[in-house]
């Protein structure tokens, strides 16, 4: 096969899941399930060349091209804005992005709103819509000890179960958007490799069509 | 795929190409009022403006744009006007960093009717030939996705966020924001079909009939049916594809709009349409279309591999043979570089005897 198609996945559960299915649908490269050091796996058959990437990071990959389409959460394209085509809601791997705070302490309109995320642009852009004035402080990772030790009045991030919250003593205030896996592809590749993006596309769509 | 440094190259002689179609070259002050760019903020490529103060406290730009100084300079003048420029104009990154964007391209100012397209269209398809002869050209018209929108029965802040989901493809949050808004199912269904319409020129034209909701939809459609007739004589129709996620600003686009690839890029290297509202406002023209390369691009990583030069000398302590032999081969118009430690496309070893 003369055109292979790059796929950036994200690493984890997400990732091996969309690879399970794209596996089933002819795209398959079993190289990618083997424990090694290798960092892209090709496979001349189905014409595919796939690499595991931080989940954050596949949107970059894909809109500077070095993949062609890959699968990213929404939450991941709302925060960064990647000009990319989103061909698909490939609808699991879903969750909610939220505000959330310590039990019964929805903070005062009255005053500047300090929150917590991993995530500015959304949280700037939800509290913007609303006219509230906030103060942003920006975490890598566990968002949730912030509001428990007082650094913050809220945090903006994404909650599956709910369950990391309610053990650390905190609840969602509001949903601010529902999140879910998305088939992003590179806006330069879907025009030069359009015919095999188009047909991944339609095998994807009929096999979640099928799903439901 | 053309290397890097033939792209580089190709981008330079453009200036003739445009020249050899009557057009004339532009030479603009490097700095512009402030307030020039904050009244035409949408017009521009996203990005900030550098900015500071001149004489009197007026605030000046370092130029973010060509085009808007060239619709103030042909203000008064007989039309039609064909411009190109070939300049450095400066804009910040995403990262917020200021760049020096090496811009060139051309506007044509006057009633933009069918021959003006044609003939600018096959400029840009003979611009993008010329830095790599397997380009693609998407076309685009915003007086068809505007008259949709139009027909959608959204309001205006949904519209716009309607036309940014559309420039994605995005068909599923877009049905979903039209069904929130209480859009008819027959309009949705018709504007998602409308963000995901691609297809090779001719092929997608004949398949587009069923966007023809309203007159300004049917008449759109109309004009880039006659524009596939005028290009069918000039330019490789296999190049051109119809690609309606190809918009730009509602407020200054009206019409046919373009963007054009290279293989290999990671992004759009040609953009532009025809925007006729602001060449009003700002020259008085009925019309003007036009469309700028962006030379900057090309000079990327990832542009295709870089050569140094057609042959590598490699002189072996002779600099006499060795000078002698390059002098030869660039008369022959070949590029040489002798003893150098970059890759060229062919080596040429002198003798030691020689």
């Amino acid at each position: 096969m003369d055109e292979y198609i790059s796929i950036a996945l994200p690493k984890g559960r997400l990732g091996e899941k969309v690879y399970a299915l794209l596996s089933s649908l002819g795209y398959g490269c079993p190289a990618l399930l083997e424990q090694d050091r290798r960092l892209i796996f090709t496979d001349d058959e189905n014409g595919v060349r796939y690499f595991w990437s931080k989940p954050s990071d596949v949107a970059i990959y894909v809109e500077r091209a070095a993949a062609d389409v890959g699968v990213v959460g929404r939450d991941i394209l709302l925060e960064y804005e990647p000009d990319v085509y989103e061909l698909l809601d490939l609808g699991f791997g879903k969750c909610r992005m939220c505000v959330a705070g310590l039990r019964g302490e929805k903070p005062d309109p009255g005053r500047t709103v300090r929150v917590a995320t991993k995530f500015p642009h959304i949280a700037s852009e939800y509290y913007a819509s609303r006219s509230r004035d906030i103060d942003i402080i920006k975490l890598n990772g566990s968002i949730e000890i912030a509001p428990v030790l007082g650094m913050s009045d809220v945090i903006v991030d994404i909650v599956e179960t709910g369950r990391t919250l309610r053990e650390n003593g905190l609840e969602v205030f509001e949903e601010i958007v529902p999140v879910s896996a998305r088939f992003v592809a590179n806006k330069a590749s879907f025009k030069f490799k359009n015919a095999r993006i188009e047909e991944m596309l339609r095998r994807l769509s009929s096999a979640l069509e099928e799903e439901k | 795929m053309a290397t890097g440094a033939e792209r580089s190259g190709a981008v330079w002689e453009l200036g003739r190409l445009y020249e050899s179609m009557g057009y004339r070259r532009f030479k603009m002050s490097r700095f512009e009022e402030y307030a020039l760019y904050l009244e035409n903020e949408k017009f521009l490529p996203a990005g900030g403006i550098v900015t500071f103060p001149g004489k009197g406290g007026k605030l000046l730009a370092l130029k973010p744009d060509v085009t808007l100084s060239i619709l103030r300079s042909v203000s008064g003048e007989r039309l039609p006007k064909r411009i190109y420029y070939n300049e450095n104009v400066y804009r910040c990154d995403r990262s917020g960093e200021l760049r020096e964007i090496r811009q060139t391209g051309i506007e044509y100012v006057g009633e933009a009717g069918i021959e003006a397209m044609g003939e600018v269209t096959a400029l840009a398809c003979e611009s993008l030939a010329a830095l790599d002869g397997g380009y693609i050209l998407d076309l685009s018209h915003m007086g068809l996705v505007t008259a949709l929108l139009g027909e959608s029965g959204l309001g205006a802040a949904a519209q716009e966020e309607a036309l940014r989901l559309i420039g994605g493809k995005n068909s599923h949050e877009l049905r979903r924001l039209m069904r929130r808004s209480g859009a008819d199912e027959e309009k949705t269904e018709l504007l998602c079909a409308l963000a995901v319409f691609s297809g090779s020129f001719e092929e997608a034209l004949a398949g587009a009939g069923r966007f023809a909701v309203c007159p300004a939809a049917g008449a759109a459609l109309g004009e880039l049916r006659a524009l596939a007739r005028v290009l069918g004589g000039v330019a490789d129709l296999s190049h051109i594809r119809l690609d309606f996620s190809i918009v730009n600003d509602m407020s200054y686009y009206n019409g046919l709009i373009f963007r054009g690839y290279l293989p290999g890029l990671p992004e759009g290297i040609l953009a532009g349409g025809q925007y006729d509202n602001l060449a009003r406002r700002l020259s008085g023209a009925p019309g003007a279309i036009g469309f700028a390369v962006y030379a900057d691009m090309l000079e990327k990583p990832g542009a295709g591999r870089e050569y140094l030069a057609d042959v590598l000398i490699v002189s072996n302590g002779n600099a006499r043979a060795a000078l002698a032999a390059a002098k030869k081969l660039r008369a022959e118009g070949r590029t040489v570089a002798v003893d150098a430690p970059e890759p060229c496309r062919e080596t040429l070893v002198i003798q030691e005897d020689a």
